[in-house]
């Protein structure tokens, strides 16, 4: 029973219901028609939460669950495709994002692609470096044709100065 | 007129125009996140100097192949280029899985066209009628348009209606970040400036799902599709549209029903073409496996109502979104006053619309000869496939407005659709709650406004009270259905044992 409640739709509904709570609380700061839809819908959500949590304990307690053994062979068969953990995918997503922050997105792009490969392990080191470059041209090339102020990171200002 | 609009638009220097237009749209829209809003905003200012009929022609080849080639993403890699093809996905990609690529960007081209078309003949037939109509709806009707539109969560849900109403719900509360319609009340803005506008709806799809397919892309590896062998082509698609007499009507008025109403956009047609669709399917459990009526109805929806969207525009002068909106800013400055008498001012409205029609044809043209050369991407390994996109959904959520803090919303959302999509909870819920809340909130509180407090014009007019009728029966079917169902199988069982006595006696 406690394996099936720490089941992740549990954790996740949880989740949502500690978010609604909390936006329920926020409404009381509210005027009344401010208040009005966020309230209902905080209150269909914590209603509707506690019935599938309830459900679930339910179900639990009727039938005991059967034992996955699968995690491991489909983890393996992952790992034999070539893809990436997405633990992997979206640390280098973040690390992305960061890079940007910090030096702008073309040489973040550069960088981001470049890493993401060698991830995925990819070794082959010229079509690497000639897909990551490709990748940064592209991305500068489109920004300047639709005129989109692409960020250019705060340690660039900081080298090079302000201009 | 006719005659002499459609010389004005196949001019060759219009014809360039439309061609210039078509291809930037598509480039713009196969890139996740940056939809029609961009790319017409994008246009406007180059069209300053042109002739009034040309900017327009090149507005509408750019709005009508954005729209377009939004899905080319979709289909092919599970990640919307833009709002308003979300729902593409759901049997697109199955069908590029299973080595359809091809066929399914027929199915879109096709369908575009189709869409296109129904779009073009309501906007020039029946634009009046349908702009009266629009005109006659009030907010309470509004309110309960969009509570049909919520009713559809139960189809929605596919028999997950506990998960579904959670996120459907959850949809709405996070709709209400920002500013309250009304009384202008910051909600939920944790005290940033960033969220008084609320979250912004481009941005929230790209990270649920374009950030989070590729996450998925990127554990299975592969390449989207192992089947090397093509099974049908683009023109196969194209053919197979004849097929779909219905959902062609069907989602043809959803879209055009959509785009006249203001607010009711090609995001909500994609969604609720979808949903109309599977519900009057007599084979609902193939949805989301690769259906091709599953990817139809949205593309003939989303292309029907981006035209239906011009009608109020035009007609009225009322813009029904923001890129009809620009449409609007457009017109007028190039000295097009829009209004009921806009077809009296001589062969430019005519040359106008011929160039609307034109577009659609363009487009099409255009998918006809290349959307089998852009199916190919299915066979790109994930490993390179993943990166590039990824930097593609950054990319174009920085573009919307320019914010590196989209970026961060783009990232959270896509670990949300991650999380949901592995928990198989039925996402097009939260789309549909996020889409439809502000619509429901707003003309919720004004209908209270006009009714002076009371409830009373939900249920004493007309419209609202029919629609909500609609609401109780759509809600109600599933159950009542059910009843049915049993009632008569035990009636079935009934009958060999009263034929059995019968016999026995």
């Amino acid at each position: 029973m406690r394996e099936q409640l720490l089941k992740f739709e549990t954790f996740a509904v949880g989740t949502i219901a500690v978010f609604s709570g909390l936006f329920l609380l926020q409404t009381y700061q509210y005027g009344r028609r401010a208040a009005l839809f966020p309230r209902v819908v905080s209150f269909t959500i914590l209603f509707l939460t506690g019935f599938f949590i309830v459900s679930r304990i339910r179900r639990a307690m009727v039938k005991p669950p059967a034992k996955k053994e699968t995690t491991r062979i489909v983890q393996s068969e992952i790992t034999q495709a070539g893809g990436v953990h997405w633990l992997l995918t979206l640390s280098a997503a973040t690390g992305f994002f960061v890079l940007i922050y910090l030096v702008g997105f073309g040489p973040s792009t550069f960088f981001y692609v470049t890493a993401h490969l060698y991830l995925a392990g990819y070794r082959r080191h010229r079509v690497i470096f000639l897909f990551a470059l490709a990748m940064a041209i592209v991305i500068f090339l489109t920004g300047y044709l639709f005129t989109i102020p692409l960020p250019e990171g705060v340690l660039v200002p900081m080298i090079v100065g302000e201009r | 007129m006719w005659l002499q609009g459609f010389l004005v638009a196949l001019q060759g220097t219009n014809l360039l125009y439309l061609l210039v237009g078509t291809i930037f749209g598509l480039i713009i829209g196969a890139l996740p996140g940056l939809g029609p809003m961009f790319a017409v905003s994008l246009a406007l200012p180059l069209t300053y100097g042109m002739p009034a009929a040309s900017a327009i022609i090149l507005l509408a080849a750019i709005h009508a192949s954005t729209s377009y080639g939004d899905s080319f993403a979709s289909i092919l890699i599970n990640t919307p280029g833009g709002p308003t093809s979300v729902a593409s996905c759901w049997d697109g990609f199955p069908l590029a899985q299973k080595g359809k690529a091809g066929f399914a960007m027929g199915i879109s081209t096709g369908g575009a066209l189709t869409g296109g078309i129904i779009g073009w003949l309501s906007l020039v037939l029946i634009a009046p009628l349908l702009s009266d109509l629009s005109m006659g709806m009030g907010p309470a009707e509004y309110f309960m348009v969009g509570l049909l539109a919520l009713s559809l969560l139960s189809m929605a849900s596919q028999g997950e209606t506990i998960k579904g109403m959670i996120l459907g719900a959850f949809g709405l509360l996070i709709s209400f970040i920002g500013r309250d319609p009304i009384t202008a009340t910051k909600r939920f803005t944790l005290g940033t400036v960033y969220l008084e506008d609320g979250l912004p709806l481009a941005v929230v799809f790209v990270g649920l799902f374009a950030l989070s397919q590729i996450i998925i892309l990127a554990e299975e590896g592969g390449s989207v599709t192992e089947v090397k062998e093509p099974k049908g082509g683009v023109l196969d698609g194209i053919l197979d549209v004849l097929h779909h007499p219905l959902t062609i009507i069907r989602s043809g008025l959803v879209g055009i029903f959509m785009g006249i109403m203001p607010a009711l956009g090609p995001s909500t047609a994609n969604v609720i073409s979808y949903l109309v669709e599977k519900k009057s399917s007599k084979h609902p459990e193939t949805f989301g496996q690769g259906e091709p009526a599953g990817l139809l109805a949205p593309e003939v929806a989303k292309s029907s109502c981006i035209i239906g969207d011009l009608i109020p525009t035009f007609t009225l002068g009322v813009p029904g979104s923001g890129v009809t909106a620009l449409f609007l800013a457009a017109l007028i400055l190039h000295g097009i006053q829009p209004g009921p008498d806009f077809f009296s001012k001589g062969v430019l409205p005519y040359a106008v619309f011929a160039g609307i029609l034109l577009a659609q044809f363009t487009f099409f043209l255009m998918g006809l000869g290349f959307a089998g050369k852009i199916a190919k991407v299915v066979l790109v390994p994930n490993t390179f496939l993943v990166p590039a996109v990824v930097v593609f959904c950054f990319f174009g959520a920085f573009a919307v407005r320019n914010f590196l803090t989209d970026v961060i919303i783009t990232l959270v959302f896509g670990v949300v659709g991650f999380v949901l999509y592995k928990s198989k909870w039925p996402l097009p819920c939260l789309v549909l709650g996020f889409v439809l809340g502000d619509i429901l909130e707003s003309n919720f509180h004004r209908t209270l406004i006009i009714g002076h407090g009371s409830l009373m014009p939900f249920i004493t007019r007309p419209v609202p009270l029919v629609l909500f009728l609609a609401c109780i029966v759509l809600l109600c079917w599933p159950y009542v259905s059910a009843l049915l169902l049993r009632w008569r199988t035990d009636k079935d069982r009934l009958i060999p044992a009263d034929l059995e006595d019968e016999v026995e006696r």
